[in-house]
């Protein structure tokens, strides 16, 4: 079995969040959550409560401020074309997101954007990070509505999504996060950091895949178009029978991750910091993105002069990936590390590697040094020196 | 040889002075970086010795290095029935990276020109 290295692809359940989903299949709880007319029903409603209490928790949140998903592109979908549905009524807008977006965050805007809307980008600067100043340099002056991912999938670079949500608040623009990234990695507070919508997912934090959440500020947004309908659920913005086990799941996750989330962290960083020691003896590559404001659990690193598809190969103990999970299916470069203003070699040449909780300290180093062995043995083919 | 195999093997990979002389041919891959060069002469037995580097991906490298291995001491009447097509197959080449076996191919016909050439 290989070691895992490709955590910001998606996680491991953590054994609690598999112990309660098992329980939650095992008992009474198979109920219909709709069906509040029997105690089976009323169990899993309890369940799929108890677990909105803890996503909104997580993140300074209402519990009615919690919309069930099936993960963080479909509330994504949900948070840009219904706002754009049930607010405007299709009516053109001035949309605006950046070049770091996750794929289901630019083609739902390219969606608004068929239907009339105007859809203008922020480029990262050369960190591959949106700041207060890189964002108010490029906004739209008319912008509505705003898009931006708190971390990047691809760099791990942390945009200043407080700065940001603030001087949104200030001009009356709505401002949607995509934290698939962040949400039970580091600190999110919706209140302080004045989000309106922001799209979460489970399995990036030790859940279970196939659910997620949107919040959804009661204050400032209220409510948005369901794009699924019949059912009604989620006070009509999200129809369809929710999947208690998988919900009871992501509950478990997130309180978990807001117990361990400072250790993580520290544990995430020893593990990254190890890995760039050991591999400093090479010449030859580079970080994507700046340390300092990167969450350390996500690395890129290109090396100009090989091929990430035979680094990975090479690697053969250690499951580690070319670029986003996402877009790693086909061969397009990376739109996220073009934006950087990588060229198309350097593109080719990155890898990707995830540190997460469970990632121990010799995993790394042993990565490390088949890494080293691995690019030593691709540079003698190429007959130069390693 | 399997392609792990064949993709860690480094044995005829051309280092300084291995073969005086060669004839040198490199072949580059229009649609993406990687490229192919193959270091090439005949023994006084008029057998091939060639050598070899190569810079893709993995499927590129194992094919390479497979084929390479595998025409060490043949003639050239030998190199010129080879079936490259066979070595796809044992390495399972996908048909969307069928370029990686026209690099290797067009670089033996180069090869094989210079030969007859004399």
């Amino acid at each position: 079995m290989k070691t895992y290295l490709d955590f910001a692809s998606t996680t491991p359940m953590a054994t609690a969040v598999i112990e309660k989903m098992h329980a939650v299949m095992s008992e009474d709880s198979f109920g219909n959550p709709s069906s509040l007319d029997h105690e089976y029903g009323i169990k899993a409603k309890n369940i799929i409560e108890q677990s909105r209490n803890e996503v909104a928790s997580l993140i300074n949140a209402k519990s009615e401020e919690i919309v069930w998903t099936s993960g963080a592109t479909e509330s994504n979908n949900l948070a840009i074309v219904g706002f754009h549905q049930f607010q405007y009524q299709n009516q053109a807008l001035r949309f605006v997101t950046s070049h770091l977006e996750h794929k289901s965050v630019i083609e739902s805007m390219q969606s608004v954007e068929a239907l009339g809307s105007n859809l203008s980008y922020i480029q990262p600067n050369k960190d591959g990070q949106i700041d207060l100043e890189t964002f108010t340099r490029q906004l739209d002056p008319d912008a509505t509505f705003v898009s931006c991912m708190h971390i990047n999938n691809e760099t791990g670079a942390v945009n200043d999504i407080g700065e940001i949500g603030r001087y949104c608040r200030k001009n009356e623009i709505i401002f949607h996060v995509d934290a698939a990234q962040s949400v039970g990695k580091i600190s999110i507070d919706v209140s302080d950091m004045c989000i309106d919508l922001m799209s979460m997912s489970a399995h990036k934090v030790y859940g279970p895949k196939g659910v997620g959440a949107l919040f959804i500020n009661k204050d400032s947004v209220g409510r948005v178009k369901s794009l699924i309908v019949g059912g009604g659920q989620e006070r009509g913005m999200r129809s369809g029978t929710l999947p208690t086990h998988q919900i009871a799941g992501m509950g478990v996750a997130y309180r978990i991750s807001k117990q361990t989330m400072t250790q993580d962290i520290e544990h995430i960083k020893e593990c990254r910091d190890t890995f760039l020691e050991k591999l400093s003896i090479l010449h030859g590559w580079k970080v994507n993105g700046s340390i300092d404001n990167a969450f350390p659990g996500i690395l890129s690193i290109s090396f100009s002069d090989l091929y990430s598809e035979s680094l990975i190969y090479a690697m053969e103990d250690f499951a580690i990936s070319r670029g986003s999970a996402c877009s790693s299916d086909h061969d397009e470069p990376s739109h996220v590390l073009k934006s950087m203003g990588l060229l198309d070699h350097e593109i080719n040449g990155t890898i990707r590697i995830g540190f997460g909780r469970t990632t121990s300290l010799s995993e790394v180093e042993s990565a490390a040094t088949q890494l080293i062995k691995a690019i030593i043995h691709l540079r003698n083919l190429k007959g130069d020196t390693p | 040889m399997n392609q792990r195999d064949a993709f860690f093997d480094a044995t005829l990979v051309m280092k300084d002075a291995i073969i005086n002389d060669p004839f040198i041919v490199e072949q580059n891959s229009k649609s993406n970086d990687m490229w192919l060069r193959l270091y090439s002469r005949l023994n006084p037995e008029g057998k091939l010795e060639m050598r070899y580097h190569v810079h893709g991906c993995p499927h590129l490298i194992a094919i390479s290095s497979m084929v390479i291995s595998d025409l060490q001491n043949k003639s050239i009447q030998e190199l010129e029935t080879l079936d490259i097509k066979e070595y796809a197959k044992i390495i399972d080449l996908p048909k969307t990276k069928k370029d990686r076996l026209f690099l290797l191919e067009d670089a033996l016909k180069e090869c094989i020109k210079h030969f007859k050439r004399g």
